[in-house]
């Protein structure tokens, strides 16, 4: 295509170059031609600028769209917002829980020593037992000796045999047994996770 | 002038928390998307593609929309960069053949234009148009088929009218020499 056809049809000349151009074009087959061929191809152009369609299919985009972004919003994922709950949810146990054991070191602190004594002189190690559920019992019943054997050993750092402590006689044992030493077995023994 | 403090209301209301006031903005510009589209595809299953795809872009990103260009010129920006988006894909895939060609000439079927004549004559021009590329046939269809100034096609691709003007040139005499060739 002649440059001149494009820049005289898009109205790009000057006044003197139109002049020209318009003077040339009288007398030019091949230039009326080609300008014939461009005014041809807008006017087809103009006439698909605007045609007739099926109406439905506009008439469907608005609820397409809003199927598609409830899918969306249904699958949606958010990586951020993921991990700002968890940190959420790690500030709150971080908080809660401190308080929480404090409350309870507090109530059992708080608890008054007649209340103590009261629960003491009461105390009935017979109804106690009696209380214990029978799948307790059950299942204290089937710990085998030879596991309650290897615990005990382990934790005692010790190889003797648990058989040798069930025929002491605690009792005697005890009485022989003054405040202080009792004091020491009592810090040992609630350090050892076998009582 | 009164067209844009209509799409101001508009946005302001969907912004606001009106979903109905995005239902009409695509009612009013749902049309121009949709041939902006197919015109820079060549068909209507592509073009519907894009329009959705448009519309989800609209949705999330008007909330940001500040005005500094009229929503026209937004929308057609959005449309124009999904097109080109969607013909660089089609280009990969269709390089390394992901494209199942059979299916697609039988969806090319599906259209929403009833009269054979007209439906001809956009296949003729589709054609021509996928020959150049996507930049001077994107500056083709503006300038054309929008009827949009050098100034309104340079807001919405960013580039320079001057050579905006070279581009449409181009476009022009590949058309035109094709033309030539079919008469």
């Amino acid at each position: 295509m002649n440059e001149r056809i494009f820049r005289y049809a898009e109205g790009e000349m000057t006044s003197d170059e139109k002049f020209q151009f318009e003077k040339e074009l009288k007398d030019s087959e091949v230039l009326q031609a080609e300008l014939g061929n461009y005014k041809n191809l807008l006017s087809e152009i103009e006439e698909l600028r605007s045609v007739e369609t099926d109406e439905r299919y506009f008439s469907n985009i608005i609820p397409e769209f809003r199927n598609n972004l409830e899918k969306k919003k249904k699958r949606s994922y958010h990586p951020a917002l993921s991990f700002a709950s968890a940190v959420v949810t790690v500030i709150i146990l971080f908080f809660i829980l401190p308080i929480k054991n404090k409350n309870i070191d507090d109530y059992v602190n708080n608890i008054p020593d007649s209340a103590i004594s009261e629960y003491l002189n009461n105390y009935d190690d017979q109804a106690l037992l009696s209380n214990i559920p029978d799948d307790y019992t059950a299942s204290y019943d089937s710990i085998d000796d030879a596991m309650l054997d290897s615990q005990i050993r382990s934790e005692l750092g010790t190889e003797v045999q648990a058989s040798v402590y069930n025929n002491i006689d605690y009792d005697s044992l005890v009485e022989t047994i003054n405040p202080q030493e009792a004091d020491k077995i009592y810090a040992a023994m609630i350090n050892k996770k076998i009582f | 002038m009164a067209d844009n403090k209509n799409d101001f209301e508009l946005v302001n209301k969907f912004t606001g928390g009106d979903e109905s006031a995005f239902n009409k903005i695509v009612l009013k510009y749902q049309h121009k998307i949709y041939w902006h589209a197919r015109r820079m595809t060549g068909n209507h299953l592509d073009a519907d593609e894009i329009v959705q795809e448009v519309l989800m872009v609209m949705y999330k990103k008007l909330k940001n929309f500040k005005f500094q260009s009229s929503l026209y010129t937004w929308i057609y920006k959005i449309t124009s960069t999904r097109s080109l988006n969607f013909i660089n894909k089609r280009k990969i895939k269709q390089a390394f053949s992901f494209e199942d060609e059979p299916e697609c000439s039988l969806r090319k079927n599906e259209d929403i234009i009833e009269n054979l004549e007209i439906r001809e004559k956009l296949e003729k021009v589709a054609e021509m148009l996928k020959k150049i590329p996507p930049k001077q046939r994107e500056v083709f269809i503006l300038k054309n088929y929008e009827q949009m100034t050098y100034e309104e096609i340079s807001e919405i691709t960013g580039k320079s009218v001057g050579g905006l003007k070279s581009n449409y040139f181009q476009a022009m005499k590949k058309i035109m020499e094709m033309v030539k060739k079919d008469e």
